[in-house]
């Protein structure tokens, strides 16, 4: 028989190596959990409580294998209400965080979008080269290139690329036309 | 005898018997006095040389009756040396003095003095100028002065060469109250160089100037009421005032046979520190326009000039960069010989929406000199030189040498101008007008180029250094209402290689050959302007190649092409690619069709196959993974040219 304080203290530091055993597993649960509460809200259109539900994940979980694709949500998010400085910082955030990220096109015709609205000319041209720089294609069979890209607010994103043009659209509408 | 013929008989003797003891009495002084000035002409010279401070001598001293001494072979010696130079002498100066003051208070003032022929050196008379003007002041005792200047000679110095000469003629009047009152001429033909005469005469030339002054001068300072220069070419007048060799002052200017050029509100500000003049400023209006012209002259040898011609000066900058009649003109450089070595920059400074200020000309030249040729005209010529354009600071030089324009200069608004000129190995000629009546002024050019070797021509387009070929050339030119410069090109018997499209199309086919082609002709038309430069009717004939299209850049680095390839079916079975479609294609036509459409930003192309024969036989035949394998490997051969040329731009 353990004499009584050896037993408490071995009970204690057991509780303390099982607490932190799982502390990893429940604290990345939760950031998963409060990113499928977003997804899930979002596809019921609530944006509202999708919104809610990410920006807890970010503010919370910043390590979150999640970040990339709620810094775009947000940011949509932030466009769709009209809050552009929150929404060009967090475009912004994605793009030096994320710079290969298959959301960066879509980042950027936002904040072309948002330089427009704040009428800032020389953003607005310097990112328009940017896209069209990134849209550079070769067509020898096709006449266009398409890429996809399904954003955690459950919105579907495509750009299109022609020889002479760029089509961004959002959920089958089109959003934006670069002609040159 | 009657008492009337014995009264005049006897007033007769007296009268005569007076007459001649007033000649004997005259000849006798005369005689004594002049006896007098020859023994006392050394202590003469003495006196002069204390009071001047210069060695004087003379050779004689003469008196005439009743007031006049002449004084023959004046030497003025720079010091007492027995070597000495003499930097003035004077044959003969006839001094009229007061007798009245003379007889009553025996004092010696001198009225009027005349000069015959002085020789007199400029560097001695500008370094001595106030105790000359003091000396003379002292003969007068502040009474009134006449001096008369017949033909001087004032030597001025040549650094290594002979003195040139100056001839005045000048009369030269003080008063009481120490008013000037002068006129005469100055004579400057011997500036010109004789030889040039046979032929015509330099502009600008001064052969005879008039002048004529009012004023006053009141301890070294110079008032001028009136002062005015006149020439067969203009009238120039001045007002204002003369301290410590600073010219502050106002004026006008007119031109004989340009009345549209006459200036009314001339301001200036000169700094005279001979052989150097300094333009502080020099400002007056043509037609609404403030103009100034700054900066400095120097005639000492070889003559130089640093000059800044503006308008619309006293604008802020940024009002300047807005202004389309804002312009600045500079020049700095050296006259020799009647030729001008230097350079002169144009440059129209208004910003054209927001592109950066472009239209800059500049001219890089050796050995201009103008000319008036017997028929009337006036001759530009030019041994060598650099006409630069600059268009969003990168400068297009176009080198030209023995140079030749000949245009109307007097009298006309509209300039017509013909000019012919070597360039690179090759020549050029052509003609236009130059439109002076507004400004900024108007101008249009027609140039012909020919036998220029294209890859010289890489300075001004970057791809002539990847061309070979006898180059030939239309070209317009015209700046108003915006800089345009259209026309054609061709080139024959040549060469191209490591253009970047036949790489590419080389790579997709397989066809080595087609990185290094030879032609026939190559010819295109162009259009360059502040939007674009555009490339259209391009069109390449060669035995195996044929190539057409058009390529438009714009300003803002986008790009908009379509090209058509036809490559001989000899050519394709060069390809390992291609050899084995040849059998489907059809057997009566020789060439095979490529058409392509380039667009979007210049360092980042996007490229299209477009539809033809050829394309749709091989789609027929390709499967579909091959078509997006095909795809995938362009793009990446696209992405490595690019980047390779991207880094050649970097570099250069």
């Amino acid at each position: 028989m353990f004499p009584k304080n050896k037993l408490k203290l071995s009970t204690f530091l057991l509780l303390v190596i099982l607490t932190f055993a799982f502390l990893p597993k429940s604290y990345s649960q939760e950031d998963k959990n409060l990113y499928q509460k977003g997804i899930r809200a979002a596809r019921k259109g609530n944006r509202d409580i999708a919104f809610i539900n990410f920006h807890m994940l970010l503010n919370n979980f910043p390590e979150s294998g999640h970040r990339e694709q709620v810094l775009f949500a947000i940011g949509e998010y932030y466009f769709s209400i009209d809050n552009l400085n929150e929404a060009i910082k967090t475009f912004n955030q994605l793009i030096n965080d994320y710079p290969d990220s298959a959301a960066r096109p879509f980042a950027t015709v936002y904040l072309l979008e948002l330089s427009k609205k704040i009428k800032d000319k020389t953003t607005t041209e310097k990112l328009t080269k940017e896209l069209i720089t990134s849209q550079q294609v070769s067509l020898l069979f096709r006449d266009c290139k398409e890429v996809q890209y399904l954003s955690s607010l459950n919105k579907n994103y495509k750009v299109i690329s022609f020889v002479d043009k760029i089509e961004f659209h959002v959920d089958e509408k089109i959003f934006l036309e670069i002609s040159f | 005898m009657s008492m009337k013929k014995y009264f005049w008989k006897y007033l007769f003797r007296h009268f005569a018997l007076t007459l001649l003891v007033i000649f004997v009495i005259t000849v006798v002084s005369s005689a004594l006095l002049n006896n007098y000035l020859l023994s006392a002409k050394g202590a003469i010279e003495q006196k002069l040389a204390s009071i001047f401070t210069y060695r004087i001598t003379t050779r004689d001293i003469y008196f005439f009756p009743p007031s006049s001494l002449t004084v023959k072979d004046i030497c003025v010696y720079a010091d007492d040396s027995p070597e000495s130079a003499t930097p003035i002498f004077i044959p003969k100066v006839k001094c009229r003095f007061s007798l009245l003051k003379f007889i009553t208070k025996g004092e010696l003032v001198i009225a009027q003095l005349d000069f015959d022929e002085p020789t007199i050196d400029f560097a001695f008379l500008k370094a001595h100028a106030n105790d000359i003007i003091t000396f003379i002041q002292s003969l007068t005792q502040k009474d009134s002065l006449k001096v008369e200047i017949n033909k001087a000679l004032l030597s001025v110095p040549q650094k290594g060469k002979l003195p040139q000469w100056v001839i005045i003629d000048s009369v030269f009047n003080l008063d009481q109250k120490q008013r000037i009152r002068s006129w005469g001429t100055i004579n400057l033909e011997k500036f010109i160089d004789k030889v040039s005469l046979r032929q015509a005469s330099l502009i600008p030339t001064i052969t005879s100037l008039s002048y004529n002054f009012q004023g006053s001068l009141i301890n070294s300072v110079w008032t001028i009421d009136d002062l005015e220069f006149k020439s067969p070419l203009y009238l120039l007048r001045l007002w204002g005032r003369l301290e410590d060799n600073v010219l502050a002052g106002n004026g006008s200017f007119t031109f004989a046979k340009l009345p549209n050029l006459n200036i009314h509100d001339l301001a200036c500000l000169l700094r005279f520190d001979f052989p150097t003049i300094d333009i502080q400023n020099l400002s007056f209006s043509l037609e609404d326009i403030p103009l100034r012209l700054k900066g400095g002259i120097s005639f000492a040898q070889p003559m130089t000039l640093n000059l800044k011609f503006s308008s619309f000066f006293n604008q802020s900058p940024k009002l300047r960069l807005e202004n389309p009649r804002s312009f600045d003109l500079s020049t700095s450089g050296a006259w020799r010989k009647n030729k001008f070595s230097g350079r002169i920059k144009f440059d129209f400074l208004k910003s054209i929406e927001n592109i950066k200020p472009f239209n800059k000309i500049e001219a890089n030249v050796e050995d201009l000199s103008f000319l008036n040729t017997r028929d009337g005209k006036t001759k530009l010529s030019l041994k060598k030189g650099v006409l630069s354009y600059l268009l969003k600071d990168i400068a297009y030089d176009v080198p030209l040498k023995d140079f030749f324009s000949f245009f109307f200069l007097e009298n006309e608004k509209i300039q017509i101008i013909n000019f012919s000129s070597g360039i690179y190995d090759g020549a050029l000629d052509g003609n236009g007008f130059i439109d002076m009546a507004q400004i900024p002024i108007r101008s249009l050019f027609d140039i012909n180029v020919r036998n220029v070797s294209a890859n010289n021509l890489h300075d001004l387009l970057s791809y002539c250094s990847k061309i070979d070929g006898d180059l030939s050339s239309q070209i317009h030119y015209q700046n108003l209402p915006l800089p345009e410069l259209t026309g054609k090109v061709q080139i024959t018997n040549g060469s191209m290689d490591d253009i970047i499209f036949f790489i590419w199309v080389s790579n997709f086919l397989k066809i080595p050959s087609l990185q290094e082609i030879n032609f026939d002709t190559l010819s295109a038309n162009f259009t360059l302007d502040h939007n674009a430069a555009n490339i259209e009717n391009i069109h390449l004939k060669s035995p195996d190649i044929n190539f057409d299209g058009y390529f438009t850049l714009h300003a803002t680095d986008f790009v908009k092409s379509k090209l058509s390839l036809q490559i001989s079916k000899k050519l394709v079975r060069d390809s390992s690619k291609l050899r084995p479609l040849l059998r489907y294609l059809e057997k009566e036509s020789a060439f095979i069709d490529f058409n392509f459409q380039l667009a979007g930003l210049f360092n980042a192309m996007n490229f299209k196959w477009l539809e033809s024969d050829f394309k749709q036989t091989l789609q027929k035949i390709l499967p579909s993974r091959m078509e997006k394998r095909l795809e995938i490997t362009i793009e990446e051969i696209v992405e490595t040219i690019m980047t390779q040329e991207n880094s050649e731009t970097e570099n250069e």
